[in-house]
């Protein structure tokens, strides 16, 4: 038995751990304890991630779909096809009505390589993931507020903060071992202030809870924010120093009374004063959101008005003091920085941008497009519309993870060729064309970067399984064929090659990340990597900026024919989608199937009991499921996880979109609910 | 007992040599931190180290096994080397447990082939409390091989047939010892002085556990901190607890598996018409202590766990078990 260290393939977190391995198989984890992003500790995830490796289900061999059935086949073949058509469509249509969707679960390196292929190959902008469904909002928010979208500060700084505050984030169930630093934060003697429109883990051990409706951050915010100035509590020197727009905010702050808020929120005035004077009392204090904020349709003004409460409060550009969204998968934040996105390159540069572009035209040999692309949602919209005629899909399944999932069948249906990427068989891959076997994070090199910017060597422990083969080199065979050469004799190069365009990576490579990986900015290779960001109140775009924002309610309101909120989120034991950790059995026993969340007293005015079966319906579908009844969620809002693929939540979503980050709105949508 | 003497520079030799006709396990570094793996040089080999982050328990028992796999035993030999005294002793305990109440078959099939070196240690760990439950540092038997550093070389112990074949085996590099060399042995043994942060009595942890003297605040505590990510009985070289399953391999191939189980994991006890009579974190918890302090005590005098500290490293929640017994062992 070997033991190799690598990174784990569920959440942004990105712990460390070794895969034990004995007659070529991956038989067991256990964590690395010297590496900083998880030091010793992984979660129930994390210990069980070496299970789904060998399922049975896995795909060992592409396929190509004749006379609607998938039909094994060999490499050349299959990727003759994918080349030939993608050529034919090209040529026709016109390079705009292509795309491709990278991945936030696959490597820096296939990621960039995706990115490449869409833009120096294809010739188009049409390159996304599935960061849009989740985070968008923060890169387009705090970039806006900021100059730059990631988390400000390291996972190490949090036990060091004097106060918390954590909106829209179970971080026990989506970043465990993020929560262990809350915890020993807590431990320490933090405050911790939790608005959470449920009782969650987190919530119960909060100084404060403020419980309020899902859609209701901005008033929030906005009251916090009213009754520090008006105490006159703010950073006046901060702001002064390190500020642009502080007038705007004041203005549209001063009709957000505690009072007013209540009204929107349904949180108690009283509450809203004290939470503000304890937030505005703790220095440092560490700003924590994730996807209970993101994921509507004001989801950027979400993130903006959190980076608002950060700088009139003098909370960034500190150790143990920032504004940190918490990023959800494995390379998320690496897909973003490798630019699998329609409006940058790598190192978020403007695609736009006359000098940057002839940068890139240099280095990659051929003309570029300088019109911004369409990102996953539109490509979704635009396809059912016929513009986009065909897709690659990388290591995403929008038939679930997508807002209201009968529109993506609409728009998958429509497209004239479709190319899915993946490890297992899934909804959205049967209405490929042709699927193409990739490899699992066991078996490929590569980096991913986690959400506190960390750079971090994955390490092949096992040959990829059957014909699979690792995603980069997929990218690389297509390109090939498209006759653009990506001939690259070791993933390394790929990384270097990162390395010389981007200057956030600009001091990465392969062996400096071999002891602790590396924070981005790491401009050059004497730089140690930078654990927080904007230090000393000077941000990326020079002076942060205040945005004045207002309260808008969720696209679906509740009315009397669908009187409840829906909002849908994450357990502790399944990862998204359920591609993995339902073919994992240790996590699958703990929870086999789909619920809803329901109040008691609701529960008991329907006449639904604990586990028995009921129907929730919204405008969009319904499903029945066994009830879940608790006082941990207020009453007239219910909650479903969206991880079981045979009654899947996005059947009821609404697929409304935040308008300036494409984000859909999975947080909040009108439904009813029957007993069965 | 035999007692022998072994220098450093012969050991290392022994080990080469054994690489060449067995499967060796021994401590290595190769990420920076020390691990247990198959060893293919024996200059690889770590010999100042706390203890590795796996424990030996993986060569002896695996998170999934085919029971009804009917390959011959291991045609080679296995020698674990630097397991320390509480991993050696977490072994005799699986040792025990698979013969409770018949020999399990699939377990023997590969125990009965596996040579233990074990490496006295010379101090406590950061993390270490094997003192307070006769875990180690040093054992008096339940041993194949024992080495104690004694400055030049180590001092040898063998206390089994198993390690007496394997004396012979490579008598060329062992050599006789003498009453010097055995002082100078149970000088540095007794030089090992516990820590006080690693005491606790474990004959009143028995009695408050049994008596249910800790109040339910302790226990409210503990169930709020605990994340179930099943770490600590994933890691614990003392674990046994599995699960039997019918696992599809591939198209045509069923196996029927004996895999690892952790009982901080609800569906551990959960009945297969969904109810769950351990159903609250507070209870799971409870029934953890009482299986590994009083109920392994009773059947086999030896407790359910040997002081290696790797559970007090790897919690999310900071429950940490040691402080946790010394709460319970302070309840009158």
């Amino acid at each position: 038995m070997k033991l190799v260290l690598t990174a784990c393939p569920y959440c942004g977190t990105g712990c460390n751990l070794y895969l034990k391995v004995a007659d070529k198989r991956v038989v067991g984890v256990i964590p690395s304890v010297s590496r900083s992003a998880n030091r010793g500790h992984l979660c129930v995830k994390g210990w069980n991630a070496w299970e789904f490796i060998h399922h049975s289900d896995r795909l060992k061999s592409p396929l190509i779909k004749i006379r609607g059935k998938f039909k094994e086949a060999g490499w050349d073949d299959a990727l003759d096809i994918v080349a030939r058509n993608f050529k034919k469509i090209k040529k026709k249509y016109g390079p705009d009505s292509l795309g491709i969707w990278g991945s936030a679960r696959c490597t820096n390196e296939m990621n960039y390589l995706a990115q490449k292929l869409a833009r120096a190959v294809f010739g188009t902008n049409n390159v996304d993931h599935c960061a849009r469904t989740c985070h968008s909002p923060t890169v387009a928010g705090l970039v806006r507020s900021f100059g730059s979208g990631a988390m400000t500060n390291s996972y190490d700084e949090i036990p060091q903060a004097a106060g918390i505050f954590a909106i829209g984030s179970n971080a026990p169930e989506a970043h465990p071992i993020i929560w262990w630093r809350i915890r020993t934060a807590k431990d320490n003697g933090a405050k911790i202030i939790v608005a959470d429109p449920r009782k969650t883990k987190l919530a119960e051990i909060a100084d404060i809870h403020l419980q309020h409706y899902p859609g209701t951050d901005i008033a929030l915010l906005n009251a916090l924010m009213h009754v520090i100035v008006k105490a006159d509590l703010h950073d006046k020197s901060f702001i002064a120093r390190c500020s642009l727009d502080f007038e705007k905010l004041t203005r549209v702050i001063e009709k957000y009374t505690p009072e007013y808020a209540e009204s929107i929120t349904g949180v108690p005035a009283g509450l809203i004063k004290e939470a503000a004077f304890l937030y505005a009392g703790l220095k440092p204090l560490s700003n924590i959101y994730t996807l209970g904020i993101t994921e509507h349709t004001t989801g950027t003004e979400n993130v903006m008005s959190v980076a608002n409460l950060a700088i009139l409060t003098g909370n960034v550009g500190k150790r143990s003091s920032g504004v940190n969204p918490l990023r959800g998968q494995n390379n998320v934040q690496g897909a973003c920085d490798m630019a699998a996105l329609p409006d940058v390159y790598p190192g978020y540069q403007r695609v736009d941008n006359d000098e940057i572009r002839r940068k890139f035209e240099a280095a990659w040999g051929v003309p570029l497009s300088p019109n911004p692309g369409l990102t996953v949602t539109d490509m979704i919209i635009q396809a059912s519309a016929g513009k986009i005629k065909a897709l690659y899909i990388i290591g995403e399944d929008p038939m679930r993870s997508d807002p209201n999932i009968n529109h993506v069948k609409k728009a998958l249906e429509n497209l004239e060729f479709l190319v899915v990427q993946e490890i297992f068989m899934n909804k959205t891959a049967e209405f490929a064309d042709v699927i193409l076997p990739g490899a699992s994070f066991a078996e490929k090199d590569g980096t991913f970067t986690n959400s506190e910017r960390r750079i971090q060597r994955i390490r092949k422990a096992i040959g990829p399984l059957g014909k699979a083969r690792p995603d980069w080199k997929i990218v690389c065979d297509i390109s090939n064929r498209l006759g653009y050469a990506m001939k690259y004799k070791n993933i390394s190069e790929i990384m270097d090659e990162v390395a010389s365009l981007a200057p956030i990576y600009g001091g990465v490579s392969f062996e400096r990340l071999e002891e602790d990986g590396l924070q981005w900015p790491c401009p050059d290779k004497e730089h140690p990597g930078t654990k927080y960001l904007h230090e000393n109140g000077k941000f990326t775009c020079g002076l942060a900026k205040f945005h004045a924002i207002k309260h808008r309610p969720p696209a679906e309101e509740c009315d009397s024919e669908y009187p409840f909120i829906l909002t849908t989120g994450r357990m502790l034991f399944h990862y998204n989608v359920g591609t993995m950790t339902r073919r994992t059995p240790a996590l699958n026993r703990e929870y086999p199937d789909n619920f809803v969340q329901i109040n008691f007293n609701d529960a008991a005015r329907l006449g639904i009991t604990n586990n028995a079966a009921c129907r929730v319906a919204t405008r969009r579908g319904g499903l029945k499921v066994r009830a879940d009844v608790t006082d941990k969620i207020k009453e007239g809002v219910i909650w479903m996880p969206f991880h079981f693929t045979e009654a899947p939540a996005n059947l009821l979503t609404k697929d409304a979109f935040c308008p300036i980050a494409r984000t859909g709105e999975y947080k909040a949508c009108a439904a009813r609910v029957e007993k069965c | 007992m035999l007692e022998k003497y072994i220098s450093k520079q012969n050991l290392k030799k022994l080990l080469g040599r054994v690489i060449k006709n067995s499967t060796l396990v021994a401590p290595v570094r190769p990420y920076g931190e020390v691990l247990f793996e198959d060893v293919k040089f024996a200059d690889s080999i770590v010999f100042d180290f706390e203890n590795a982050l796996n424990s030996p328990k993986d060569w002896v028992l695996l998170n999934d096994e085919d029971l009804l796999e009917t390959a011959s035993p291991q045609k080679k030999p296995l020698v674990i080397f630097g397991a320390r005294a509480c991993d050696t002793k977490a072994i005799g305990l699986l040792d025990k447990f698979f013969a409770r109440t018949f020999k399990d078959p699939a377990y023997f099939k590969k125990r009965d082939s596996i040579l233990i070196i074990t490496l006295a240690c010379e101090n406590y760990g950061r993390n270490c409390f094997c003192g307070s439950v006769d875990g180690g540092p040093y054992l008096t038997d339940g041993f194949d091989i024992q080495l104690t550093d004694i400055g030049e070389g180590y001092f040898l112990e063998a206390a089994s047939k198993k390690a007496e074949g394997f004396i012979k085996r490579y008598s060329g590099l062992i050599k006789n010892t003498g009453a010097a060399q055995k002082k100078l042995k149970e000088d540095n043994i007794k030089n090992i002085k516990q820590p006080e942060e690693a005491r606790f009595s474990l004959e009143n942890v028995y009695k408050n556990i049994g008596e249910e003297k800790a109040p339910d605040a302790f226990w409210k505590d503990l169930a709020q901190r605990c994340q179930s990510c099943g770490g600590c009985l994933l890691i614990c070289p003392a674990c046994s607890c599995f699960y039997v399953t019918d696992k599809k391999i591939s198209a045509k191939k069923i196996a029927r598996m004996r895999s690892l189980d952790a009982c901080y994991y609800e569906g551990f006890s959960r009945m297969a018409g969904g109810y769950n009579p351990v159903a609250t974190r507070s209870l799971m918890m409870r029934r953890k202590f009482y299986h590994k302090l009083v109920q392994q005590l009773d059947e086999f005098n030896q407790a359910g766990c040997t002081g290696c500290g790797r559970c007090n490293e790897i919690c999310p929640g900071n429950v940490n078990w040691l402080e946790s017994i010394k709460r319970i062992d302070k309840y009158v």
